[in-house]
């Protein structure tokens, strides 16, 4: 059986935040689950790019002066 | 490990590598373990793939600096979640003499924010005392899904050094985590009759039952046997507990099993307490066993 129009854009919205194919197997959650599942996705990458961010901020931060311009041109070229 | 406990594990290493309370996934356990498994897989790449072009960089830059420098660097101005994208970058020989230069929480904080596939090497060459350490350390935070993933990775040095260091409670709450089933055999060989037998105290005391006999399904022969004995060796209450645990969870595929591997008096006595038990789990312990393959 075809599954419903929804669950394949719910299971796209997924790939989507996954920069790549969702597993067929989501296909057996409603679509509002699987509205819900990408958003954490998308939120956690977000988190995730901010504590690189900042691991990399306080890096530059602490670092002694000398050093700053190489760790610099290291982390943010 | 049966169909439910592996969703739910999955549905938590899930949880735990989105930094979200499993509770919020919950929805997850209705998709098959292999399709979680699936997403799992997908999700690591993508988030441990981001910024990459900034980690190699990192890792470059890291090469050229000597160990004690690239371990202060590391700790004081790096800290624990940059260290772990780099980490499997580095080749062994050079892990293996930077690793125990890290504190122990240092490393700690690195392992729970490091994809162990990406530096199982590097694991592998760690010092199997500074492991050890490290996993005291996560058994202390209670990280059973990072501990879980590392067992994989480990040295078979390592690992028993681990298991030396840990609480048999910690074992029954890592094992539903332990991705690699076969290296459970590994670790209840390496447990002695005693320790196989508070195991299974302990998971009459703390309710973990189904933790451990989830590991039965995993378990060589040999061992499964061990595991049997253990059973009987405590007196009855061990045995009328895994036999109450086994008709309330519907968990009589992983207990039957182990009468397969007892010996005779094992089984009379197995027969003997049974007898005890509620007519009703009689019925179903009967039902499970006459549906067996080959009965």
């Amino acid at each position: 059986m075809k599954p419903h129009r929804a669950r394949v854009d719910g299971l796209r919205e997924v790939g989507e935040a996954l920069d790549g194919e969702a597993p067929d197997a989501l296909l057996v959650l409603p679509p509002a689950k699987l509205r819900e599942l990408a958003a954490v996705i998308r939120e956690a990458r977000e988190d995730q790019e901010a504590a690189l961010d900042k691991a990399v901020e306080r890096a530059l931060r602490q670092a002694p002066r000398l050093l700053r311009g190489p760790l610099r041109k290291v982390l943010v070229a | 490990m049966s169909g439910a406990l592996a969703g739910q594990a999955e549905v938590v290493r899930i949880a735990r590598l989105l930094d979200r309370p499993p509770d919020r996934l919950a929805f997850l356990e209705a998709v098959d373990p292999d399709g979680l498994r699936a997403l799992r897989e997908q999700l690591t790449d993508t988030l441990y793939d981001a910024d990459r072009e900034t980690l190699e960089r990192l890792a470059r830059a890291g090469r050229l600096l000597p160990d004690q420098a690239l371990a202060t660097v590391g700790q004081r101005l790096l800290g624990a979640l940059l260290v772990a994208r780099v980490a499997g970058t580095f080749d062994a020989g050079r892990a293996s003499r930077i690793g125990p230069l890290f504190p122990t929480r240092f490393l700690a904080d690195v392992s729970c924010a490091l994809d162990p596939r990406r530096a199982s090497e590097v694991i592998r060459a760690l010092p199997a005392d500074h492991v050890a350490e490290v996993a005291r350390e996560l058994e202390r935070r209670e990280e059973w899904v990072v501990m879980g993933a590392f067992l994989d990775h480990l040295s078979p040095e390592a690992l028993a050094a681990v298991l030396n260091g840990f609480d048999e409670v910690s074992l029954l709450r890592i094992g539903p985590f332990v991705e690699a089933r076969s290296r459970l055999d590994e670790v209840i060989g390496l447990l002695d009759d005693e320790r196989l037998i508070e195991l299974l105290r302990a998971a009459a005391r703390e309710g973990l039952w189904t933790e451990a006999l989830e590991l039965v399904d995993d378990l060589g022969p040999a061992n499964r046997a061990r595991l049997a004995r253990a059973a009987m060796a405590d007196g009855d209450a061990p045995l009328e507990s895994l036999l109450q645990t086994a008709w309330r969870e519907g968990l009589w595929e992983a207990v039957l099993p182990l009468l397969d591997d007892m010996d005779e008096p094992g089984r009379l006595r197995v027969a003997e307490v049974l007898g005890r038990q509620d007519p009703e789990l009689v019925k179903a312990a009967t039902a499970a066993a006459g549906a067996r393959p080959g009965v």
